[in-house]
């Protein structure tokens, strides 16, 4: 699998970056990043296309998309759409596009896709009961200095550091 | 004066500042390594603080490029959105998530640029957000109580919060982020240290 | 390590730099009126709940004024007796300072966001529906979570819960919000006692 780790640039550099284009997020929209808020549009969409019904009978469903709501035209959409073009532009130019797991030595393919789901299933539901994820909490909120935020964002490595060693073998 | 409302900007103009917004997003993310799991996890075993780095210079960035412009008059503070306050289910979430960052590997953002590039993991751990986010419609009523009141401040800035004006909060927000920077990167030196003394014959 | 030191420099005196040049001239009022605001609103003393502002549409002392924020659909669905839809907030400012004027969404951020805008501007006498329309349906129609996808149809203002009767029915305690000074947002007298 191709990775060109040398080539990653400086994190600092790319937090500068970051910031930048969160602030032209801002300036230009007045709000800032996100991404789980695409994906909760995704599933709400692709449910009322197969059961319509369920999405207005379900509160949270309904209030992302009941009635005659349009759900995908959203900026939080479009957003995410471009999050995937510039990520796969950036793999490409950089040597780190195609097919590939990343694991840590220890893991199988198959067991590191099988942690990747249930990871995924679990800061799926986080998200919403946060109302938001790393982009939109973290960084945006703390950007614009949201108290909730900044509480969010410190319990996010708590929980990480407070699970890394039970879970070491995923990754070392 | 800034902020505008894209939405004013014909049919496509709304759409297309997201998608380029994204698009630089997405791309600043995969120039980190963001896009890989193994690069995220490392933070966790301290021997990489990148996600520490990245994140809390992209915030003071954008906060001090913020509130600069604020000052100056050019961007309109009010019209800016501010993430509601609610302590219970923030924190409550934020360990959670936490948790799941470490066993998926990944968050919904940095999954989606390594979704793009291919990487299986990424794929699946985009497949379980879908799934956790399907799942919380539907066992979320029971704690719709605790969901929208605990700890629920509404709209409460740190300088509010503090009782200050905000560039306090900032000056102490950025002395905050130089420390951690500083920590982090002795951690890292520790780290790599020890690493070295352990391959030592 | 030397550019490092340098950037973290950098960062400090920007920071620095904001606090001695913070409170310009022109934004000073703004800020304090800003600060004013969101202190009110971390305090929750401008978040009216439905109970209230259900008690406030039956006293016929009180110059109320409702603005709706949700979209069209939505708003024909279902909204409060005589309550206005509106996109701009022009005509809410255009009210006298004594004038009640109460704003609602689909939630209380949506509102909040046009409340800052109003105080910003110096509209006086404004407040937010606690909990949005979905709290007030929660109360006043037993819709659990509140969705308005649970009303079947479009009852516009003519539902019962547009205009509860509160005299006959058992109202939660509630603190209350609304400051009525001693002249009170009391209504021009009318003629037919209106």
């Amino acid at each position: 699998m191709k990775q060109n780790e040398e080539r990653y640039w400086n994190p600092y550099l790319c937090g500068v970056l970051l910031g930048i284009v969160l602030y032209i997020s801002f300036l230009v929209t007045g709000h800032g990043l996100g991404a789980s808020g695409g994906l909760a549009r995704g599933v709400t969409a692709a449910m009322k296309v197969v059961a319509p019904g369920t999405v207005n009978s379900t509160a949270y469903f309904a209030g992302l998309g009941g009635g005659e709501k349009t759900i995908l035209s959203h900026w939080l959409v479009w957003e995410i759409l471009g999050v995937m073009i510039g990520g796969a532009v950036s793999g490409l130019l950089a040597g780190r596009f195609g097919l590939g797991t990343h694991r840590g030595p220890q893991m199988s393919v198959r067991f590191r896709l099988v942690f990747a789901l249930l990871g995924g299933l679990l800061v799926g539901w986080a998200t919403q009961l946060s109302r938001g994820c790393t982009s939109g909490q973290a960084l945006s909120g703390g950007a614009i200095l949201s108290a909730g935020s900044w509480a969010f964002m410190f319990a996010v490595f708590g929980g990480g550091y407070l699970v890394a060693y039970p879970f070491r073998k995923l990754w070392r | 004066m800034a902020p505008f409302d894209v939405t004013t900007w014909g049919r496509w103009g709304e759409p297309a500042v997201h998608i380029v917004i994204g698009f630089l997003f997405g791309f600043v993310l995969e120039r980190a390594g963001f896009g890989s799991a193994k690069k995220l996890s490392a933070q966790f075993y301290l021997g990489d603080m990148s996600v520490l780095k990245v994140m809390f210079t992209g915030i003071i960035t954008a906060m001090l490029l913020i509130y600069w412009t604020v000052g100056f008059g050019w961007l309109d503070f009010g019209q800016l959105w501010v993430n509601p306050t609610y302590l219970g289910s923030g924190i409550l979430g934020g360990l959670l998530f936490g948790v799941g960052f470490l066993v998926g590997g990944y968050c919904p953002g940095t999954a989606l640029v390594a979704m793009a590039t291919l990487k299986l993991d990424g794929l699946f751990f985009v497949l379980g957000v879908l799934g956790g986010i399907t799942i919380f419609g539907f066992t979320i009523a029971p704690l719709d109580h605790f969901w929208n009141h605990s700890g629920a401040y509404g709209t409460l800035t740190i300088f509010n919060w503090l009782g200050v004006s905000p560039p306090v909060a900032i000056v102490l927000a950025v002395l905050m982020a130089l420390a951690m920077f500083a920590a982090g990167e002795a951690v890292e030196r520790w780290m790599k240290r020890r690493a070295a003394v352990e391959v030592k014959p | 390590m030397k550019p490092k030191l340098i950037a973290a420099a950098a960062a400090a005196a920007l920071a620095f730099g904001l606090a001695l040049t913070w409170a310009p001239t022109a934004g000073r009022r703004a800020q304090a009126l800003e600060n004013q605001a969101e202190r009110a609103i971390a305090r929750r003393d401008v978040q009216v709940s439905p109970a209230e502002l259900a008690t406030l549409m039956h006293n016929r002392q009180v110059a109320l004024a409702l603005f709706d924020l949700r979209e069209e659909s939505a708003f024909n669905q279902f909204h409060l007796a005589d309550a206005k839809r509106v996109d701009s907030l022009a005509s809410v400012r255009a009210l006298p300072d004594k004038t009640v004027k109460v704003l609602m969404a689909a939630d209380e951020e949506s509102a909040l966001r046009a409340f800052r805008q109003l105080v910003r501007a110096g509209t006086k006498q404004v407040y937010v529906l606690a909990g949005g329309i979905p709290a007030w349906l929660e109360l006043f129609a037993n819709a659990s979570s509140g969705t308005p996808a649970l009303l079947a149809g479009a009852f516009g203002g003519r539902h019962p819960a547009s205009y509860p009767d509160v005299e006959h029915m058992a109202l939660p305690k509630f603190e209350t919000k609304v400051k009525l000074g001693a002249s009170g947002a009391k209504k021009a007298s009318g003629g037919c006692g209106g």
